[in-house]
């Protein structure tokens, strides 16, 4: 055999090691195959050893996590050599792998296996597919493993250091991390020429070994080349991505997440290892979680040129590691992990990719930092240089992977409602009347409901008796789950008030405006028990007459009433030459309150939360229409004057005032009518806007987007 | 700020090892994004990973969708499935998590439970044990979901009001699984109410439910 030849055959072996490595884990046979070289046996008996080590080093590894802070970890960052086993145990390596296979035989999953990348594959039986794909996965581990103890750009002391840590920080990937590395390291190799020397974990190799000897540098490196290409081809084809961020550029794998959904189309290992969803893969590999330390390898000295171990190599590439998730618009700043770039030794560093992103890399601090412009999967490469490398001119790269979060404003969409379906009524809704004092009421669709393109659920009505100057406001919030709340809502207030006007002036007679003027002077408390009772008959009767016409209505669609489920808030005012007669009618959420700017607010009742969100009383519900239950729901004051006499539902008075206590503060009262004096024209005693009061309904508030009514007295 | 918390009971038994755990790791992936693709979700759901194998662990605290990444998840090579302690686990954290409304704090909206098994409860006096106390939680729905061929739903029914099946536990049927799970979180934002049961979308071919 000729010296090319054999470098031609060996480079072949070598090539056909790793396949069937990373394929089946298979290769005994080889040193049959090799044996025919008397030069080359020596070598795969090697390259055997190695395997298994790698191997055994990974199960005796199962829970990298258990591994951070032990000492183990830690002595391998130093250059030791930890978790390697002793080459000549292969009992424990016969019994893990024997594992392996017991394991994956309960592997039900692994019927899904596509051979849609094998065209380059080894013929096997259909037997050996499951095996062959759980392999591809440990192979993927073997390799990263091989390649934490291999360090590709500097000495064995320093590049443990640099390269044992931040290895293991983008060890995520299993089956398909490889897939791109291998093809970024390769041309990373290839560039930093062969000068480099190559760590072997757990064993200092002699200088002199006959197939080192006789393969030349470029030899080597073609060997890379190809070995890398190979596994790149077995684990999917290469992807723009990949490409892209090998080069330096960054790379928004999408600009909506929701596009980039990394459903697999077979769910077969070697598919999901396409490189297209590097993010996606490798995702959970933060420095911050300790990962750093992971399956961090022992790397000693090797001479060069040991090409059996150096396409493995190839492996190592770019380690990823996943910051902190931003929000576009929002100030970010994320520190690049000291043990992914330790500041000591540091000459440069710098990432690459950034451009049009609104983040920028600062050196002084080390950190990505500003104001995140698109939403997306961001993946740019973080280049530095140590003056610790034995050659410090190269870079040393790393991915860095970012979430930005959309401004959820920007999220909402605003569909209109279907005006054919049933129970229809418009998104938003305002009204005003201005007699002695105005009267004005707006009520908006909630994001939530526009969103989806659904009905507005609550429902308000203002009306003036001119006979017995009597004010009257009604506001409700149909319930988000029934589906026809709207319509119970609406037909809570027309009814409310309709029923309400037809007795109001009868209730309210003269006899009754007397015992007003009583208890406004103070001098007979008894009379409160009869207005009380003027307003059960008034409030109390026409409620149950608006849940009444709901149980009609609900018998119209062969519903149930709780599918009309709705609050209801009721208010009745009257100017007595004594003073304002306020009375009310509240069940739900949300809230009624005399307001006097900086000086007082008189809740007109007690709003019914519940241990939850959204939980509440609605008028549709039995145990509301006991006679004492009722009568808790009815409230009046008399007063001298008032600022503003506000209804509102939850939509506005959660955002405004958060829990049921601070209805109670004065201090949001003022705050409130500042807001929407100044939008509706309310401050200056003009007429009020009713459209203005609209538009401003459409504050926002995180995480309120529910109808928004508010009626106002003032 | 209302939340709408979370909890995702995970089988990290030796037999997800593989290929069944990366594809829920693929289809948790998923499901994160399309919540961050839900601006309601984004701003209001609040997830907590516990996984148990032989023994029951948080993996992620609740934390909001926003932040949220998913963890290293490492099932181990065998051991039994303990879905009890997982619950015993699980109530803890609700305790101390869920803000329950009165009149100085705002509450959250009803916890929402996924639990995923490709097996049956180890411990299942323990589990029995745990039932009620899980149901005491107020939890707005509890789904469960029996992936493959080994997983024993009828333990999960004494638990969960909806019971669905993965017949094979490949990526698109987990990948399915978990878009009607993002799906469903967003839907029970929406529907949350009262009395009222939460209102799920109808799962895909892939995701049987369990007629009881």
């Amino acid at each position: 055999m000729t010296e090319r030849n054999c470098q031609t055959e060996f480079r072949n072996a070598v090539w056909r090691v790793i396949r069937d490595f990373c394929l089946t884990g298979e290769y005994e046979h080889l040193r049959e195959e090799f044996s025919r070289s008397g030069k080359l046996a020596g070598h795969i008996d090697e390259l055997h050893l190695r395997v298994r080590e790698m191997r055994a080093n990974l199960d005796g590894a199962p829970v990298p996590e258990e591994h951070a802070g032990d000492s183990q970890a830690e002595n391998s960052r130093s250059g030791a050599s930890p978790r390697v086993p002793s080459e000549d145990d292969p009992i424990r390596t016969e019994r893990v792998q024997r594992r392996k296979k017991a394991d994956l035989e309960t592997d039900r999953s692994s019927s899904h296996v596509a051979d849609a990348n094998e065209s380059g594959s080894e013929p096997a039986g259909a037997a050996d597919q499951k095996e062959r794909k759980a392999t591809i996965q440990e192979a993927g581990k073997g390799i990263e493993a091989a390649s934490a103890g291999i360090a590709s750009d500097g000495d064995g002391r320093d590049s443990s250091k640099d390269e044992s840590a931040p290895i293991a920080v983008g060890m995520e990937g299993k089956g398909q991390e490889p897939t791109h590395r291998v093809r970024n390291e390769s041309q990373e190799e290839g560039a930093s020429g062969a000068e480099d020397k190559l760590t072997i974990p757990g064993q200092t190799r002699r200088t002199g070994d006959v197939a080192n000897q006789s393969l030349s540098d470029r030899d080597v490196d073609e060997a890379k080349h190809a070995a890398a290409g190979l596994i790149g081809q077995r684990t999917g084809p290469p992807d723009h991505a990949a490409d892209a961020s090998r080069k330096g550029r960054a790379v928004a794998v999408s600009g909506k997440s929701g596009k980039s959904d990394p459903s697999p189309t077979s769910g077969d290992a070697t598919k999901r290892s396409e490189p297209g969803q590097p993010e996606e893969q490798g995702e959970p590999a933060t420095g911050e979680r300790g990962a750093a330390h992971r399956r961090a390898g022992a790397p000693a000295v090797v001479e060069k040129g040991q090409a059996v171990v150096k396409p493995t190599a190839a492996a190592v590439v770019r380690k990823s590691i996943r910051l902190s998730n931003s929000t576009v618009g929002k100030d970010y700043e994320a520190k690049i992990p000291e043990e992914v770039m330790p500041a000591r030794d540091l000459l440069e560093c710098r990432v690459a990719g950034l451009e049009d992103t609104g983040l920028e890399f600062d050196v002084t601090s080390r950190s990505l930092r500003g104001k995140p412009l698109k939403a997306g999967e961001f993946a740019f490469v973080l280049k530095f240089r140590q003056s610790t490398q034995i050659d410090p001119k190269r870079f040393i790269e790393r991915e860095l992977l970012l979430t930005v979060n959309a401004d959820p404003r920007s999220l909402w969409k605003n569909l209109p409602s279907d005006s054919n379906e049933l129970y229809w009524k418009p998104d938003s809704h305002s009204d005003a009347l201005c007699k002695d004092r105005r009267l004005i009421a707006a009520s908006q669709r909630g994001r939530s409901h526009a969103n989806v393109g659904s009905c507005r659920d609550d429902d308000f009505q203002i009306r003036y008796v001119e006979e017995g100057r009597w004010y009257l406001v009604a506001v409700a919030d149909g319930a988000g789950y029934a589906k026809y709340s709207r319509k119970g809502s609406e037909i809570a207030c027309r009814v409310v008030l309709n029923t309400v006007m037809t007795q109001i002036d009868s209730l309210f007679n003269d006899e009754l405006a007397a015992t007003l003027a009583a208890l406004r002077r103070a001098e007979d408390s008894s009379g409160r028990k009869k207005v009380g009772d003027a307003l059960y008959t008034l409030l109390g009767g026409a409620a149950h007459a608006a849940m009444k016409a709901i149980q009609e209505e609900s018998k119209t669609q062969a519903a149930a009433i709780k599918d009309y489920a709705t609050t209801l808030l009721v208010v009745v005012a009257k100017k007595y030459d004594f003073g304002w007669f306020i009375g009310a009618f509240w069940v739900g959420d949300g809230g009624i309150g005399i307001y006097r700017k900086g000086k007082s607010v008189r809740l007109l009742g007690v709003p019914d939360g519940g241990e939850f969100a959204g939980q509440t009383r609605f008028l549709t519900m039995p145990e509301i229409w006991e006679a004492k239950e009722l009568f808790r729901r009815l409230r009046f004051e008399i007063v001298d004057d008032f600022t503003a006499v506000v209804l509102m539902t939850d939509g506005v008075s959660d955002p405004k005032f958060g829990p049921e206590s601070e209805l109670m503060n004065l201090e949001k009262w003022d705050r409130l009518w500042t807001e929407v004096g100044e939008a509706a024209g309310l401050s200056d005693g003009s007429e009020g806007r009713s459209q203005d009061l609209l538009r401003w309904l459409d504050f926002w508030a995180p995480g309120e987007h529910d109808d928004r009514t508010i009626a106002i007295l003032c | 700020m209302r939340r709408l918390p979370v909890y995702f009971l995970l089988d990290t038994s030796g037999s997800m090892k593989g290929e069944p755990i990366e594809s829920v790791k693929v289809g948790l992936q998923t499901m994160i994004a399309g919540l961050r693709q839900d601006p309601f979700a984004l701003e209001s759901v609040h997830l907590c990973l516990i996984t148990f194998d032989k023994e029951a662990k948080v993996l992620t605290p609740l934390t909001s969708v926003e932040v949220f990444q998913i963890p290293e998840i490492t099932p181990p090579d065998s051991g039994p499935t303990h879905l009890g302690a997982a619950l015993e686990v699980l109530c803890q954290r609700v305790d101390g998590d869920v803000r329950r409304g009165s009149g100085e704090i705002k509450g959250d909206w009803k916890p929402l439970l996924f639990i995923m098994t490709d097996g049956s409860p180890s411990d299942l006096r323990k589990y029995r044990d745990n039932i009620p106390e899980v149901k005491k939680r107020g939890f707005g729905e509890i789904v469960a979901c029996a992936a493959g061929m080994k997983a024993k739903e009828e333990h999960l029914r004494e638990l969960a009001n909806i019971v669905v099946c993965l017949d094979t536990m490949d990526g698109p049927t987990f990948m399915k699984f978990f878009k009607w799970v993002s799906a469903s979180i967003s839907m029970g934002n929406m529907s949350m109410g009262a009395s009222s049961q939460v209102m799920l979308p109808p799962p895909p071919p892939e995701v049987r439910p369990v007629t009881t």
